[in-house]
Parts: C-alpha cells; structure tokens; sequence
C-alpha cells in the first residue's frame, strides 16, 4: 500500500491514536492525515474502531496515547464541546435531533456560536432580536437549499427517517465548520432519500468543506471520496485514493476476500 | 424570503397574556371574597408551577426539592419582615439564600441523571424542612412564624385581597414572561435542547452541564419568589406547609398543565385549586384533609402513567400525531404526491 501523503497544512491530523476500554484494544496508533477541502472516507469491518475515532476526534473520548489537531491547532484531550467551539462538526450513527424543538430551531441550534446570548438578555428581551430573525432567515435559507423548508415549523418526528437524517447534516454544516465527521449518514435510508443525501453531500463537498465520512455503503462513499482511510481491528491498513485503496490486498483480505472493495 | 413564524408564535403567547389579564381582573369586578381567594390561590400556584416547570418540563431535571425553595422564599421574608425589615428586602434575601442554594448543591447533584437525581433533590427537600422545623432560635420550629407583614410601595400596603391579588398575578405575568422569552432566545433553546441530546449539544460546542445549573436556579428563585408572596399573603406560616403533601400538590399541577407547555402551569394550576376547592370536598364528604392527599397521588400516578408528559401536552401531541395520519392517509390517497426529498432527487 501507499504511504501516506504527508501534508504540513492538514485540516486535521491524527497520530499515533491509541484506545482501549479495559483489555479490548479498539485502535492501535492510528494515523489519518486529511487535506483542507478533501472528501476523506473512512472505512473498515464493524468493530474495526471508526467511530472510536470519531469519539476521541470530537472530544467524546479521550485516548490513551496519540495527537489530535485541527489546522494545526493541538485539540488532543479538549472536551467536546471545545473541540466543537474551534470548528469540528459532527453526525452520530443514532440521530441526535432535538425533539422539543422545531427543525429549523434545530438548524438555528449551529448558528448560536455566531449569536449574542446572555442568560439576562434572554430572560429580558421583550421581542424577537433582529439578529434573531436573521439567523432564524438564515437557518431557513439552509432547509431551503434541501427542500426541507416545508418542515421548518415541523417538529423532527413528523419527518421521514431520511429528511431527519438531512435535517442533522444540515445542522452540523450551517455552523460552518472547518471539518465535519459523519457517521453512517446513510444508514437506514431507501434508495430515493440515498440517492438525495449523496447530491446533497455532493453540493457541500464542492463548497470546499472539509468531510470525513464513515459509510458502509462503499459504492456511495468512493464515489464521493478524494482520500481513504482503512482500519482493521483498531490498526490502519492502508491509505490512499479510492483507486489505490481498491486494490489493495489487505483490505481486500479484510472485506473477507472480495475481489474488489467496492464490491463489497 | 420570509420566516415569520417565531415572531407569530411569541405574538400568539402576548395574546394568551392579554387574555390572563382579562381573566385576572373579572373576579376583581364582579367577585365576592371566596372567589377572589381562588382568583389569588390559582395565581400563587402558578408561580409555584411555573418554577417547577422550568427545571423539570424545560431543563429536563426531576426535582423533588422544588417546595424546599418555595419554603426558602417564605421564611426569608418571614423572617425579615418581623425582625422588621422590609417586605421587598425579604424576598431580596430568599432570592439570594434560594438562588445560592440551588447553585451550590446544583454543582454537585446535577451530574447525576433520572431517579439518582431525584433522590438527591428530594433530601435536598428534607434537610430544608428539617432546617426549618428545628433552628427554632431562627425559624421558630414546628411553630413557625406569625406576623409577616405584607408587601408595599410607598404608603400603599397590599393587605386587602384584590390588591394582593394584582401583586401575585403581576410577579406571574412575569415569570410568564420570563418563560416566554426563554422558549424563544438562544438560551432557552438551548436549555430545551440538553433535554433532548447531551451529545448533539457538546458537539454544537454547548456547556450543557451550565446550562443545567442554570435553569435549576433560575427554576428555584421564581419558586423562592412565589413562596415570598405565599408567605405574606398567609402572614404566618409553618414547616409543615412546605412539606411531602405540597410537593405532590405542585407535581400534580405540573403532571395536568404539561411539562413544557408554555401555559400549562396557569393551566394547571386552575385544575388543582379547583380540584381542591370543589371537588374534593365533595368526594370526601367535606373531610378533606386526610383524603385530598391520596387523591391528588392517584392523579398524580395515572397522568404519569398515560401522559408522562403532562395532559396538556397530550392533548397537543395527540392531536398533532391524529393530523399526521390523517395527511399521511390523504396522501396515501393521492399517488402523484410525492415529499421534498423525492422531488429533488426527480429534479
């Protein structure tokens, strides 16, 4: 397999993560390296330790060994919600909706780091802010780019599984992070809704976000990927472009032999 | 493009205040003493309701220690006014003592979660009423404390029952307020959201755990504060006032108006007080007391069995979920009708 580019302005970089919850060794001094702009894919069999990743990334986990930085800043260890204040962006594999608040307050919810919000000024003011109002356009403006605008005033659980799925992608991209982590935005949606998700991955990809995304669905994430990443029981087995990937013989063996990756 | 839709809901709830307005002054016009009396009970139980509802409905806290604020709030101004200070300073001090208190035990008990973190709100409740039933240097023990002085502004003393009235339903309109613009301003969202999802919240880079403390204590003061009204409105009080069989009266109001619902602690609060006042009586053949008590835990173990939520959330949540089939059967009807996402996908 290829070594692994070595890019000195990484939107993120990993090294050396090590984790382990009691004896089970779940990742083994992994490296990932993903280029500023880059649609990096993150695959490997079930357990093989990528949403731990994703957990010690975001500052859910804190690991036993390694570094974490975003565009060169040192975010090892930091809580999450820190981590999320110095612009990471997340999806979790279990939706994580509000489900008291309406769809387009749950967008609303990512443009709060951009909004003045004083416990005083909330308990005093007597309308709704003109800031309020823009933002809430704001949040509007991004339900609307998904045709999702219909369901502002609805609550989550009036919407189908995949429009929910949109709504929390949606939400973790109108912060305008520097990177965004999905886990398995995918999973569970029918054809149609999958078909939606990968134009609208596609659409925020071309706006030079930054992504790294964990799917099953290989065909779904290679067609979408710049960079790939392949774990295997906590350890990395391999690094490159989808195509290189592909045809590598560790991953090959670790998808249980199949002739080609994005057959699996 | 518009989005007007926060701005029509939060008019919505400025109608409803205009209407408890209306609703506050009837009785004053057209009232007799005993109904007055309800008017003003409906009004301190709301208060009691809405503080409760904050930290349970709004913060996602079961907290049993809310009447233990409540009883703060009373015997500061208890205290003060017949050591003879001022009424105003009073509630000044139960808010402080009320607010302190929920911050300092708030830090430590609000990293637990679901019974753990009832279980230690409610010996918050008991050591309070064991504090207040027996500093009696300070509290006057199981007697309590007799001639509070009421509430007033200038020469003007609210001592007669309607003036006593417009004070108790202006500090609610307040509290309304206060719960108004909280549901709609980036901390009250916030504060709905750590109910919701503690991991959404972190990864939107939000202090839940503050916010928790926060809805706790501003939950606590509006109780402290209702009971600063409660006590000069009664002019004496005792421990047993703040006790197990109050608690279960403010749960029930909370448990009947809903959770979350905006007006649901007025609403509540109705339900309870009329309960109290008219039904009651006649179930228990005007021996109340020892009945009243069981009757309000039935009610509050059924609601909680079939409306977790509070009935009034019920009756919206059913209500939406009923519209929902019936668009749900209407499109199933329609075979053209296709929703957002398919279309974009067929664009």
């Amino acid at each position: 397999m290829s070594a692994p580019s070595v890019l000195v302005d990484a939107a993120l970089e990993v090294h050396g993560i090590t984790k382990s919850f009691g004896g089970n060794h779940v990742l083994r001094n992994v490296d990932m390296s993903v280029s500023p702009g880059s649609l990096h894919f993150l695959i490997g069999p079930n357990g093989a330790g990528k949403t731990t990743l994703f957990n010690v990334i975001s500052g859910f986990i804190r690991a036993d060994a390694g570094t974490v930085s975003l565009f060169g800043s040192d975010v090892t260890g930091e809580r999450a919600r820190k981590v999320a204040r110095q612009g990471l962006a997340r999806t979790f594999q279990n939706l994580q909706l509000f489900a008291s608040l309406t769809v387009a307050e749950n967008v609303l919810m990512a443009l709060h780091g951009q909004m003045k919000g004083g416990l005083p000024r909330a308990m005093t003011g007597l309308f709704v802010s003109r800031e309020e109002n823009r933002e809430y356009e704001r949040a509007y403006e991004w339900l609307d780019r998904f045709g999702l605008a219909k369901y502002a005033s609805s609550m989550p659980s009036d919407l189908s599984y995949g429009d929910r799925r949109l709504v929390e992608i949606i939400r973790a991209f109108a912060s305008q992070p520097k990177v965004v982590l999905l886990d398995e935005p995918a999973a569970g949606l029918g054809l149609s809704a999958r078909a939606n998700l990968f134009d609208v991955l596609k659409e925020l990809h071309a706006g030079n976000m930054t992504i790294v995304l964990i799917e099953h669905d290989m065909k779904f994430g290679m067609a979408l990927a710049d960079e790939v990443t392949v774990l295997d029981v906590g350890t990395r087995i391999a690094h490159g472009t989808p195509a290189q990937v592909q045809k590598d013989d560790a991953v090959i063996a670790a998808y249980l032999g199949k002739r080609s990756v994005a057959d699996a | 493009m518009k989005s007007p839709l926060m701005t029509k809901r939060r008019n919505q709830h400025f109608i409803w205040l205009g209407a408890v307005v209306v609703v506050a002054v009837l009785p004053l016009v057209f009232g007799d003493g005993y109904s007055q009396t309800v008017i003003l009970t409906i009004g301190l139980y709301a208060i009691f309701g809405i503080g409760l509802q904050l930290t349970m409905g709004t913060g996602g806290i079961l907290n049993m220690g809310h009447a233990a604020f409540i009883g703060i709030g009373a015997y500061s101004s208890a205290i003060v006014t017949t050591k003879g200070g001022n009424p105003w300073v009073g509630m000044l001090v139960g808010i402080v003592v009320a607010g302190v208190l929920a911050f300092v035990v708030g830090l430590p008990i609000l990293r637990l979660r679901s019974l753990y973190l009832a279980i230690a709100t409610l010996c918050v409740a008991l050591a309070v009423t064991n504090v207040l039933g027996f500093w009696t240097a300070l509290t006057g023990g199981q007697n309590g404390v007799t001639g509070i002085v009421p509430f007033s502004i200038g020469d003007f003393s609210f001592i007669d029952l309607p003036s006593q009235i417009y004070l108790i339903w202006g500090f609610l309109l307040v509290a309304v307020l206060i719960r108004i613009n909280l549901r709609y301003s980036v901390v009250g969202r916030e504060f709905e959201a750590i109910k919701d999802s503690d991991l959404a919240t972190s990864s939107l880079g939000i202090n839940h755990g503050a916010r928790r403390l926060q809805i706790f204590v501003i939950g606590s003061v509006i109780g402290a504060v209702g009971g600063s009204l409660y006590a000069t409105y009664l002019s004496a009080i005792t421990p047993d006032l703040f006790g197990f069989p109050f608690l279960i009266q403010i749960f029930v109001l909370v448990a009947l108006g809903g959770m979350v619902s905006l007006w649901g602690a007025p609403i509540g609060a109705i339900a309870v007080v009329c309960l109290h006042e008219f039904v009651i009586p006649v179930i228990s053949g005007g021996n109340a007391g020892p009945v009243e008590i069981v009757i309000f835990g039935v009610i509050l173990v059924i609601v909680m069995i079939f409306a977790p939520n509070g009935l009034t959330d019920q009756v919206v949540s059913t209500t939406r979920r009923l519209v929902k089939i019936a668009r749900r059967r209407r499109n199933h009807d329609e075979p053209s009708s296709v929703t957002p996402a398919s279309k974009k996908v067929a664009a």
